[in-house]
């Protein structure tokens, strides 16, 4: 299974502008099936860490609006669809 | 008293084919690809704005062998063939911006209006449908016990 999932998290090259420095971070995701003979990889920008000429950091999420919404919109359906199926179900045992 | 050291061998492994090495090769290669630089592009700069574009990308590759050969009793020499394919796919999407000015930094999200409105329809059509099902179903169910239990 350890070889199948990887699930990790990596660094890009910091960027500097205006004094502080910008280092990006992604995660990875890399899947592998039968004998390596399937396999696939997701790769998604997670956080930034800025750092502060001062020495302060800060670390700024990546989000994703589009993806959240999607989830949010199947899941929707996956519960209506859900509540129709137990009240039918409710309507059939009574 | 002697300390005994008893290495136990199990069968040696089968040689792998050439081609499944290079099925395994070009897997290797394919998941290193998924190195930072396909998320965060190179920093754009315009002025005293540096801007980094941030993009999610998914890529799967898939391959299959198969040979064969004939055994048929009668013939000199077995004929056998064998062949392979594979495909693969990648698709990047725009994930958000990060802006860095003399004021400071902050990351713009991205927002794909197409892609949850087609989530959105859907899930309307799949709801919509499963509904139905679920009514012809119940209209089945009353038909049947209008006609055999009355």
């Amino acid at each position: 299974m350890g070889e199948m999932l990887q699930i990790e998290y990596r660094c890009g090259q910091p960027v500097k502008h205006h004094g502080r420095t910008l280092t990006p971070f992604n995660r990875v995701v890399s899947l592998r099936f039968a004998g390596r003979s399937f396999g696939a990889v997701w790769n998604k920008p997670s956080s930034l860490l800025v750092q502060q000429p001062d020495g302060s950091e800060q670390i700024l999420p990546i989000p994703d609006p589009t993806r959240r919404k999607m989830i949010v919109i199947l899941a929707s359906g996956l519960f209506i669809w859900l509540i129709a199926r137990l009240w039918v179900v409710r309507r059939q045992a009574v | 008293m002697s300390d005994e050291l008893t290495i136990e061998t199990g069968p040696a492994p089968e040689p792998q084919e050439p081609s499944m090495l290079v099925i395994e090769n070009v897997m290797d290669e394919f998941i290193s690809t998924a190195n930072i630089d396909t998320v965060y592009q190179k920093p754009v700069k315009h002025g005293e704005t540096l801007i980094i574009p941030a993009a999610e990308t998914f890529a799967f590759l898939g391959f299959g062998l198969g040979s064969g050969g004939s055994d048929s009793a009668g013939q000199s020499g077995g004929a056998g063939g064998g062949g392979g394919g594979g495909g693969g796919s990648t698709h990047t999407r725009p994930v958000a911006v990060i802006i860095s000015t003399p004021q400071g930094v902050r990351v713009d999200p991205v927002y794909d209006l197409t892609k949850v409105a087609v989530t959105g329809l859907a899930t309307v059509a799949m709801v919509f449908g499963a509904l139905a099902r679920i009514a012809g179903m119940r209209r089945k169910v009353k038909h049947f016990q209008d006609e055999f239990m009355n």
